[in-house]
């Protein structure tokens, strides 16, 4: 049986997904699936905004342009002196 | 709702039988056949945990919702393998596909919901948050393991997600009432499909 790095990730993966599943049945009883959706997505969005952050992970040309991240000011790349742990 | 739950989520979690399909057509992905055995008993096993006796009656035609559903996961899979080398990490690949969701979701929440947007927010961020964190973990490791592996295992092992909800169930809410013979049945198959889709031949 193949337990490589793949097969982490997808274990990973599937236990996130029945954490955040878990933490969205509790929510939905208290609204609408479109706007708990929008509210979790807008969670995860930043999440992993923060998460580029700081590891520092770079965008390639197109997805710079898309993000309006090409401009200095505004690069990912940009931020990094002020997140201490950033390569 | 027109089908309900335990209708609709054994169609939805037949989507490693489409992705699997899909990824050797188009990715020219060789499974072995003892491999596919394992994705079908997976979806097998899934099926079983997630179906049950569903009171009201549905019309046949409602069950392509679901079956959309299952169709849209698989050619997802797909177009992330397909994508996801265009991207230095795989964290970049996974907020771009996440930000296009929460696009999707928002432009309608904000067009037809927009009174209930407030309300929502203030009575359930909380497990949003969480539910959120966790999503975006697991969507950076969905695409780490589409970028390492192939689809029609990685999608296999990333669906048993809801036998791990049904465990979570059942350990943390104490939901001891919901054990019927599907959920040790199921978990076997599940696991059991597990064990084959890995096993190098």
């Amino acid at each position: 049986m193949v337990i490589d790095v793949a097969v982490m990730f997808a274990l990973g993966a599937a236990f996130s997904y029945a954490v955040a599943d878990m933490a969205m049945r509790y929510g939905i009883q208290h609204t609408t699936p479109f706007v708990g959706s929008t509210i979790g997505r807008t969670f995860s969005v930043t999440t992993l905004g923060v998460l580029i952050l700081l590891s520092g992970a770079t965008f390639p040309a197109w997805a710079r342009i898309i993000f309006g991240c090409s401009w200095p000011g505004c690069s990912i790349r940009g931020f990094s002196p002020f997140v201490s742990c950033s390569g | 709702m027109k089908i309900g739950v335990s209708r609709a989520a054994p169609i939805k979690g037949s989507s490693p039988i489409i992705a699997a399909f899909l990824a050797i057509f188009f990715l020219s992905e060789r499974p072995a056949l003892l491999q596919l055995g394992g994705v079908f008993l997976i979806v097998c096993g899934i099926g079983l945990i997630s179906s049950g006796k569903t009171e009201g009656k549905w019309r046949r035609i409602d069950a392509l919702w679901p079956l959309a559903a299952a169709g849209f996961a698989g050619v997802g899979a797909i177009f992330w393998r397909k994508g996801i080398p265009a991207f230095p990490q795989p964290l970049v690949g996974a907020l771009i596909g996440m930000t296009a969701a929460l696009f999707m979701v928002a432009i309608y929440a904000f067009t037809f919901k927009r009174d209930q947007i407030l309300g929502g927010v203030k009575s359930a961020w909380r497990p949003f948050l969480l539910g959120g964190v966790a999503g975006a973990i697991g969507n950076f490791c969905y695409a780490s393991a589409l970028q390492k592996g192939e689809v029609f295992r990685m999608v296999s092992l990333i669906q048993i997600s809801p036998l791990l909800t049904v465990l979570f169930a059942l350990t943390l809410l104490r939901k001891t009432e919901a054990i019927t013979w599907r959920v040790p049945a199921g978990a076997v198959l599940t696991v059991g499909g597990a064990i084959l889709v890995n096993l190098r031949l």
